[in-house]
């Protein structure tokens, strides 16, 4: 069952006032993702739209069963953004840190976030430093398994490791459908 | 019992589709991977690398030339009601009413600021649509065995083509899958060319975009074969009468 505050389900049963509302609650989200992932203002600008565009156009393809709202918005932007590094071929992450992510979610439009973010926090909270450090460069920075690797001096099948076994432990923290061990 | 290695590249390629992206060796290899293993989600690691990025994440304020554009792109982009609720049931002239208001708030943005980039939004082309787009500069290839029909729209000079069969009975994903095979004129090995596994519809039609891995010279007939490994991709040595369809140029 939807939350009342979802967007998505307003949109795709034709709400005007939903896509608005949709553009305020995760503009943010979406812009933040974008400019971190493709640094250049102007090309995360034109993303932005698409993963708009995208997801008002699909809005009832979103299932709540399946996840939060949130986290389904971050994934297709999340998609579209990897797809579009590949297609232009340019190399991920050149938007350089200007602070440390925060290790406990914080900021406005928590309350929309917290619930599967605030899990996947935990999961992150219980991994050792280095698994956590190649995690958050894998999927907060953008950085590619090559680069975290020569970032880390680790291995690159080790980075992998790191990455699909915290994957697999979030997905299992959320209870997401995954195929048997 | 030993794991099957199978899975864990499973888990490996879903992983890496969901921090930097497939190749289109790897993106083949991740669906031949799905159709052996049907009980995998193969969204859910995707869903928890979003849920670990806003984890980490806080949102930024969205530039005002930005969400302008949003606004405008929203009045073009109208959504059309996929899952109907009707809840609570509104007069028509209700939903558009506010449409209307939204364009008109939109036209008033339009006259004080011309967008810096109009906003075209063009639906995705089905494959059926690239397949009628890519006609009339392609040959097409057709065959027929017992119940089976197949035509395959296919172009040397783009590398694409689309294949649409009807009659062919579905086969148990966990037991096989069918695997085309492309035949290249050119190719001095004379082995045909891997052109990916699929899966046929329960009413026995499939219509699929042919991958090559590696490039066709000239293609010069189409194979369908159907394979017990799951995974497909390498088979053994096919004969002709192994073949559950072959699809020739069409004559005349």
């Amino acid at each position: 069952m939807a939350e009342p505050t979802s967007v998505l389900p307003r949109i795709a049963a034709g709400d005007p006032a939903a896509v608005p509302d949709c553009i305020a609650r995760y503009g943010g989200l979406v812009w933040g993702l974008a400019r971190r992932f493709l640094g250049n203002p102007s090309d995360a600008e034109d993303a932005v739209q698409d993963v708009f565009i995208e997801l008002w156009k699909n809005a009832g393809r979103f299932d709540p069963a399946l996840s939060s709202e949130p986290t389904y918005v971050t994934m297709i932007a999340r998609r579209r953004l990897i797809d579009r590094k590949r297609r232009v071929g340019r190399a991920p992450a050149v938007q350089t840190l200007v602070e440390e992510p925060p290790a406990v979610p914080r900021g406005p439009n928590r309350a929309e976030i917290d619930d599967e973010a605030a899990k996947a926090a935990a999961v992150l909270n219980e991994l050792r430093e280095d698994e956590r450090r190649v995690i958050v460069m894998a999927i907060y920075e953008g950085k590619t398994h090559e680069e975290i690797a020569a970032e880390t001096r680790l291995p690159v099948g080790t980075v992998k490791t790191h990455i699909r076994r915290g994957l697999i432990r979030v997905r299992e923290r959320l209870g997401l459908a995954g195929g048997a061990k | 019992m030993t794991p099957d290695p199978r899975r864990a590249r499973l888990d490996d390629l879903l992983a890496t589709e969901a921090t930097q992206g497939l190749s289109l060796d790897e993106a083949t290899e991740l669906d031949a991977l799905l159709l052996a293993f049907p009980d995998e989600d193969p969204d859910g690691l995707e869903r928890a690398a979003a849920a670990i990025h806003n984890a980490l994440a806080r949102p930024e304020p969205v530039p005002p030339a930005l969400l302008e554009r949003l606004q405008l792109a929203a009045v073009a982009v109208a959504p059309a009601p996929v899952v109907p609720r009707a809840v609570r049931p509104r007069p028509a002239w209700l939903a558009w009413s506010g449409w209307a208001v939204a364009a008109g708030l939109a036209g008033v943005l339009v006259y004080v600021q011309i967008p810096r980039r109009p906003v075209v939004p063009v639906p995705e082309p089905t494959f059926a649509e690239l397949r009628d787009a890519l006609r009339p500069q392609a040959p097409e290839f057709v065959g027929a065995k017992q119940a089976a029909t197949g035509s395959i729209v296919w172009s040397d000079a783009k590398q694409e083509g689309y294949m649409e069969l009807r009659g062919l009975a579905p086969v148990d994903p966990a037991a096989g899958t069918y695997q085309l095979w492309i035949v290249d004129a050119d190719r001095k090995d004379s082995e045909p060319v891997d052109g990916g596994v699929f899966r046929v519809n329960a009413d026995g039609t499939a219509l699929v975009k042919i991958r090559a891995p590696i490039r066709v010279k000239r293609a010069a007939a189409f194979a369908v074969t159907r394979e017990r490994d799951p995974n497909g991709v390498v088979v053994s040595k096919v004969k002709p009468a192994d073949y559950e369809l072959v699809m020739a140029p069409k004559k005349g």
